[in-house]
């Protein structure tokens, strides 16, 4: 049975890309597949909305992008990730586990349940 | 600003095209239907102008702010511009206007007493029973006065057409002698008259009427 696809937590896409990044150099359509790969195709992304958060991270420096020649030798923008995106990745990954893990601890606790 | 949107936009679309052919091609070597799968592509793929617009705005943003930014001061600047073009017309055309006034023949001071009017005949030919009509009216002068046609206050005012632009209506003083030169001072207020609060005033031979003048 197919697993349930879930939409991505607000704010997670682009760690997520970051940590794409860090296989190598990729055009954005490899990256949308990593993506959905790595997640056992569980994690949910509109394709498009993956562009607009690639510009916005080259405009702030974490990756850089260039034309080169794809695998079937057709142009297309190669995405590589920069020093400065490498420590935004370290800060994003740490603050998101420091959540994560945080969620999970509430989750796990044993709260008697408020009955009515 | 155009020219770099322009080229954003065409890179951005050769990036789309370049995804939309690459997932296409990934599903018809699945098996699937190649419309079918270039529909399903562009379906995973969402709007290609919000992309567009998310693309520009992530590379643009702040130029595209300046720009918008650009745009109001120079409208702002157009509306004061035109703003002060149109007060320097109607001032100009009030000063032509005041010049004109001041030109006519009879005018002391404007809005004040008026023109001589042949309405109103020189005093020198201002023969028997009179009325003097001073201060803030159009026409201030000495009105014949006739037994036989009683005048009021009201048809005097009318006859010297109408108060001056400063009058004070509310204060208008009467002095009438009587056969010995004693006089007796009548205070009135138009507005009384005209909302029928008070008779109009019956003016008898020889009446002096005043009407004050005020800017306040």
């Amino acid at each position: 049975m197919p697993k349930k696809k879930l939409d991505l937590v607000p704010g997670t896409l682009e760690l997520l890309v970051l940590k794409v990044l860090t296989i190598g150099p990729m055009h954005g359509y490899a990256i949308t597949r990593r993506l959905a790969q790595t997640s056992e195709e569980v994690v949910r992304v509109e394709e498009g909305s993956l562009y607009p958060a690639l510009h916005r991270m080259a405009k702030r420096g974490w990756i850089t992008a260039e034309w080169g020649a794809s695998e079937a030798n057709r142009r297309a923008k190669f995405y590589r990730l920069t020093a400065r995106g490498r420590r935004q990745l370290e800060e994003k990954q740490a603050a998101w586990e420091r959540m994560a893990g945080a969620i999970a601890r509430v989750l796990a606790s044993a709260f008697a349940e408020q009955g009515a | 600003v155009r020219a770099r949107r322009r080229e954003i936009e065409a890179e951005v679309l050769e990036e789309i095209g370049f995804h939309l052919d690459l997932a296409t091609r990934e599903s018809v070597d699945a098996g699937m239907d190649p419309a079918a799968a270039r529909a399903e592509a562009e379906r995973r793929f969402g709007s290609v102008n919000e992309v567009l617009r998310g693309c520009v705005r992530a590379q643009m943003g702040e130029a595209i702010m300046l720009q918008k930014m650009n745009f109001v001061l120079v409208a702002l600047l157009l509306a004061a511009v035109t703003f002060v073009g149109v007060i320097l017309v109607q001032v100009r055309d009030e000063t032509a206007a005041l010049r004109a006034a001041l030109a006519a023949p009879g005018l002391a001071s404007p809005g004040l007493a008026a023109p001589a009017s042949a309405a109103v005949p020189p005093p020198e030919q201002v023969r028997g029973p009179t009325v003097s009509l001073l201060g803030s009216v159009r026409r201030p002068g000495l009105y014949p006065y006739d037994p036989r046609r009683p005048l009021t206050l009201t048809k005097l005012i009318a006859q010297a057409g109408d108060f001056g632009q400063f009058a004070t209506q509310s204060q208008i003083q009467i002095t009438r002698r009587d056969q010995a030169g004693t006089p007796t001072f009548i205070d009135v207020d138009f507005g009384d008259i005209l909302a029928g609060d008070r008779p109009d005033v019956r003016l008898e031979d020889g009446d002096l009427v005043y009407v004050p003048e005020s800017v306040f």
